[in-house]
């Protein structure tokens, strides 16, 4: 199990340095790539604990309204329908913009408008706040919102 | 005569493969030029052996000395670092300062490390942060009070020895809380042993909170050529605060 | 055998060691005047225009009135932002430069701020990323180190009066150190969402001479009701 753990963390690793060689190429001429998957433990600058429940995920399908593409965390502003119909809106934080940035968003990566679901962990304090760990695109891809969680568990 | 030639080549051989040659700079001292990441990121999480948790990998101990790889606190200071780990909240780096010395050499983003014969730089990407290292022998500042500390480095042969005083103490030493405490100083040595590895290791002495000094050791690895640090600005950006329990706690070294 | 080798040896630290030629802009400097104050209300700082006024577009001139109006408490650096650019030149509070082969560094005394201006030719990052302090890179043109600066965050301030900028700004810098302990320092500004033309300004730099000068920690502290301080870096 920890043999499969540490051949899984080492494929991860080098599929990351490698793909990092071509993320900056795809800068260069702009082209939006998104990266699957892969999860290294890119460390928030602060504890996940301090804040984030990982006993309460929760599954955000929702409209975006905002998304501030910014350290130390970006946040994605999401209008949540209840099953009875109210809206609710939710603040979700990703990574770092650099983390981010680093597997190939940008700051144009989610528009208001794009639906969207989340993955994620509430705050302790109860409100409607989380730190996401994947997120669905419009597309369908689902992507790593490189935040401080490890998915080597 | 055959012998002594099988001996001379086998000790020629064995010198060249044991000494690592690095690069230089025009005035003889190694090159440490470049951008690096530790190669334990475990290490940010806790410096003493660890099991996973969520939003945590396990890892071993980064303490070399004293030998088991547990900080030597002294009675009632372990204490302290596991009230610290029950209130996470309350870590400085949580509200954007500059991690101390030597935290600051360890997390999970890259920093940059230049020298120009006069001082030795070091950028890190989290919290902007800045240390610069004299070479050039002036004094340390006096009654000074930093989060990064104020350095002085020296050259032993190809290891660079820095001297940190000057530290606040409120810094902690990992995630977990680990903490140096106010009055700590440091002695680091950076070296090259190959051409992407740079061997950190820090010295940290403090009467008052441990019953010895304690040395931590966390290889850099060089990152490609062409990553380049990128502007981390935290407090424009800090959102988390109003969300944490309140952070309104006394720092390290100040509890009664 | 040796003695030669000694002589080289002994020519190649003299080089090292030098007296800087006019490229060599090493050092710790700091802007004269009080042009972060005000760049407008600061005389000789504005040079192009000549009626040392920002060329404001019209409505931006009302935000710019709007921000002087609430400048004790909205000005970001009050709240520990990054000073950006040119306004961290002209703060009255030392930089210093360094040089490298492939770039050019320059770190501000003020919350530690640092730029890292490429000479060797590399192009900017694209426009889905914004920094505080830009992104930046340089070029020489005769002795004067000229850095082209964009992609910066629109929440900045170019002064302590509200002047400001949007995320469309281009900064140009010049830096010409004219003397062995001065510094020209030009900006020219444009940014066609907030300004009709562009417009520079003009500053002095002087070198910090103080035997052991050196830059002390500025670290921005925050409170438990949330306020921000500076606090000071000696103890009594």
């Amino acid at each position: 199990m920890l043999k499969r753990a540490v051949y899984v963390a080492q494929a991860c690793v080098l599929g990351w340095l490698v793909t990092e060689r071509i993320w900056r190429w795809m800068v260069r001429v702009g082209v939006l790539v998104l990266l699957v998957g892969c999860v290294i433990p890119v460390a928030a600058h602060h504890s996940f604990a301090a804040e984030f429940d990982d006993k309460r995920p929760v599954k955000l399908d929702g409209t975006v309204v905002k998304f501030d593409f910014m350290n130390p965390h970006s946040w994605v502003y999401l209008d949540v329908k209840n099953p009875d119909g109210t809206m609710v809106r939710w603040s979700v934080e990703t990574g770092s913009t650099n983390a981010l940035f680093r597997r190939g968003w940008r700051k144009e990566s989610l528009r208001a408008g794009d639906h969207i679901t989340i993955d994620a962990f509430r705050a302790k304090d109860g409100s409607n706040t989380a730190n996401a760990s994947t997120v669905k695109l419009p597309d369908g891809r689902q992507v790593s919102a490189a935040s401080s969680h490890d998915d080597s568990k | 005569m055959k012998h002594v030639a099988s001996l001379v080549i086998a000790a020629v051989c064995a010198s060249a493969q044991s000494a690592f040659t690095p690069p230089r700079l025009p005035d003889g001292h190694p090159d440490f030029g470049g951008i690096w990441m530790a190669a334990t990121l475990s290490a940010a999480f806790n410096v003493e052996e660890h099991a996973a948790s969520y939003g945590t990998p396990a890892g071993p101990s980064v303490i070399i000395d004293p030998p088991g790889g547990k900080l030597p606190y002294l009675p009632g200071m372990r204490e302290r670092a596991l009230d610290n780990d029950q209130h996470r909240e309350r870590d400085p780096v949580g509200q954007c300062h500059m991690h101390g010395v030597p935290r600051v050499m360890f997390p999970p983003f890259p920093l940059e490390i230049f020298e120009d014969g006069e001082n030795v730089v070091i950028l890190t990407e989290t919290e902007h942060g800045v240390r610069i290292i004299p070479t050039d022998g002036r004094p340390l500042l006096k009654n000074y009070s930093s989060w990064n500390g104020d350095s002085r480095g020296r050259w032993e042969g190809d290891t660079l020895v820095v001297e940190v005083r000057g530290l606040n103490g409120k810094g902690w030493l990992d995630q977990a809380g680990n903490f140096v405490g106010a009055g700590a100083t440091v002695v680091e040595r950076f070296r090259l042993t190959a051409k992407d590895t740079l061997e950190y290791e820090a010295t940290v002495s403090n009467p008052a909170v441990f019953s010895r000094s304690f040395t931590v050791r966390v290889p850099l690895r060089r990152r490609p050529a062409d990553v380049e640090l990128l502007e981390y600005g935290c407090i424009e950006g800090e959102r988390d605060a109003a969300h944490l329990p309140s952070t309104n706690a006394p720092a390290n070294g100040e509890r009664k | 055998m040796i003695r030669p080798a000694l002589v080289l040896l002994l020519v190649t630290a003299a080089a090292w060691a030098q007296a800087p030629s006019a490229r060599d802009l090493r050092g710790i400097w700091q802007a004269k005047g009080n042009a972060y104050r005000n760049l407008e209300a600061e005389k000789g700082v504005i040079v192009d225009p000549a009626n040392g006024k920002i060329p404001y577009r019209a409505e931006a001139r009302s935000t710019a009135d709007r921000n002087f109006q609430a400048r004790a408490t909205t000005d970001p650096l009050l709240v520990c932002f990054q000073p950006g650019v040119p306004r961290a030149t002209l703060l009255p509070e030392p930089f210093q430069i360094f040089q490298q082969q492939d770039r050019v560094v320059i770190v501000y005394q003020h919350v530690h701020s640092y730029r890292v201006i490429f000479t060797d030719g590399r192009p900017h990052y694209d426009d889905g990323i914004e920094f505080y302090m830009g992104d930046s890179r340089g070029h020489w043109e005769g002795n004067t180190l000229v850095v082209d600066a964009t992609n910066f965050k629109p929440e900045n301030w170019l002064d302590a009066a509200g002047h400001f900028h949007s995320n469309k700004l281009h900064v140009i810098e010049r830096y010409t150190r004219d003397a062995p302990n001065t510094m020209r320092y030009e900006a020219t500004l444009e940014d066609p969402e907030v300004f009709q033309r562009p417009w520079t300004i003009r500053a002095e730099l002087a070198r910090h001479t103080e035997p052991n000068f050196q830059l002390i920690e500025h670290e921005c502290d925050r409170d438990a009701q949330g306020g921000y301080r500076h606090p000071p870096q000696f103890l009594k």
